[in-house]
């Protein structure tokens, strides 16, 4: 709210002062004291406050009808479907959900470079990676002897770590030609066995899953139901 | 707002929530010529608000739940700007055409100053009205509807927020943007500048106390 260039107050301004809404006392008296002076921005209320006195006259239209409702419609609207009655409830869910699914994200991310959780999981992968690039010959060794229990259980998982985290395919390739028929279980299993700290991310993973779940079903309840039912009232 | 003894609207918005039904009517009479006053200027078809006010209160009565206390009129004329918004946006174009308010239905709550004594002030002045709600016509949506509840129908620039979903600032800037887009209308028509004018001139050469109504 300031004056024009030219030294006149401007149409917030003048606007204001005719409602008596400039709260400034010493912008009032700068818009009084240059109103005295100034015959045009004087016209120029008059023209303002006559088009309000006459906007306060406008008539007001006829109503086409009563909009009051019959008791039979209040009774039937009242009796609102479940989902629509807690709407808001599943409306602030969903958000909620949805917030803490970001910051599931986002501890997940950040998970290797330090958050507590993630210690376990980076040190389980320090461990890996040195004993596949120091074993290959071992490994490679392995399916050619007559497979002692131990050593089948753990060189495909082995080699799956080394897949994972050093990029190196030959070595994968050279001890994975054993044609066993668990090998992938076997792998899971071993994987597991191989990082026994590792609940804390499959922990992680699990309120990932849940999140989500609850994030699906919160967003069907407060908006597709309803919008599919408005629908087919319509 | 309330003119008569009444029950206000929080005793009423309880009655109707602890199942007393024919409460909300109550509220329904009391607000349905504000709300579709509001509605009609702003989509500018009769019908079609008819249809949109019958709906805002549906949506009022079983959204009732959803009212947190504060001005009951504002939040049910938010319920019904919204809905006529939503029509508007559906639509690619509305008529033009202005109100014309049939013949003598003007209502007598309305009839602020009625005490403009010269038959060339009253006929001028009424002549002025109906091209000032046209010019109100070529608003801008959000203008048109500030100025309609501050200036038409009372409302505080608090209550216009909360139904407009906007900030104080923008209500302010809106409205007096639409005063003034108002005037330049009016004075860009050749006819309504020499009505305009006139009438001024009337109310000053007159007597002061019609010029007092401010």
């Amino acid at each position: 709210m300031t004056f024009t260039t030219d030294g006149h107050p401007n149409d917030e301004l003048l606007s204001a002062y005719l409602v008596g809404a400039i709260e400034d006392g010493s912008t009032r008296a700068m818009v009084e004291h240059h109103l005295a002076g100034c015959p045009t921005c004087r016209e120029h209320i008059a023209q303002l406050q006559l088009i309000r006195a006459l906007l306060s006259e406008l008539p007001a239209p006829a109503l086409p009808r009563s909009f009051t409702l019959t008791r039979d419609e209040l009774q039937r609207l009242r009796r609102r479907p479940w989902y629509l009655r807690y709407q808001p409830v599943f409306r602030r869910l969903s958000a909620v959900a949805a917030v803490l699914l970001i910051v599931l994200f986002a501890v997940d991310l950040l998970a290797p470079t330090g958050a507590p959780r993630s210690v376990s999981e980076g040190r389980a992968e320090q461990a890996a990676a040195p004993v596949t690039a120091e074993t290959p010959v071992s490994v490679m060794s392995a399916p050619a002897a007559a497979e002692p229990p131990g050593t089948a259980d753990a060189s495909p998982a082995l080699s799956e770590q080394a897949r994972a985290t050093s990029g190196t395919p030959e070595v994968a390739v050279a001890a994975a030609p054993s044609p066993q028929p668990g090998g992938a279980p076997a792998a899971d299993t071993a994987q597991e066995k191989a990082a026994p700290a590792s609940s804390g991310v499959s922990l992680l993973d699990l309120a990932v899953a849940v999140t989500a779940a609850v994030l699906v079903v919160a967003l069907l309840l407060a908006f597709v139901l309803p919008a599919a039912a408005a629908r087919h009232a319509r | 707002m309330c003119v008569h003894a009444d029950p206000p609207d929080d005793d009423l918005v309880r009655a109707v929530r602890a199942g007393d039904l024919a409460a909300f009517n109550g509220l329904v009479e009391r607000y349905q010529q504000t709300v579709y006053a509001v509605v009609l200027r702003l989509v500018r078809d009769r019908y079609l608000a008819e249809d949109i006010v019958q709906d805002a209160f549906l949506r009022a009565y079983t959204a009732l739940d959803d009212f947190r206390g504060g001005s009951f009129r504002a939040w049910l004329l938010r319920i019904a700007h919204n809905r006529a918004l939503d029509v508007l946006r559906s639509r690619q174009r509305r008529p033009e055409a202005p109100l014309e308010p049939s013949g003598d239905d003007q209502s007598p709550s309305r009839a602020t100053d009625s005490s403009q004594p010269s038959p060339f002030d009253h006929a001028a002045r009424a002549d002025l009205r109906r091209r000032l709600d046209a010019a109100l016509a070529q608003l801008p949506d959000d203008q048109r509807v500030t100025v309609v509840l501050s200036d038409i129908e009372g409302f505080s620039y608090e209550e216009i927020a909360a139904i407009t979903g906007v900030s104080l600032g923008t209500v302010k800037s809106r409205l007096s943007r639409g005063r003034a887009r108002l005037r330049s209308l009016l004075l860009a028509d050749e006819a309504s500048r020499e009505l305009l004018e006139g009438v001024l001139r009337h109310v000053h050469d007159g007597d002061d106390a019609a010029a007092s109504t401010s």
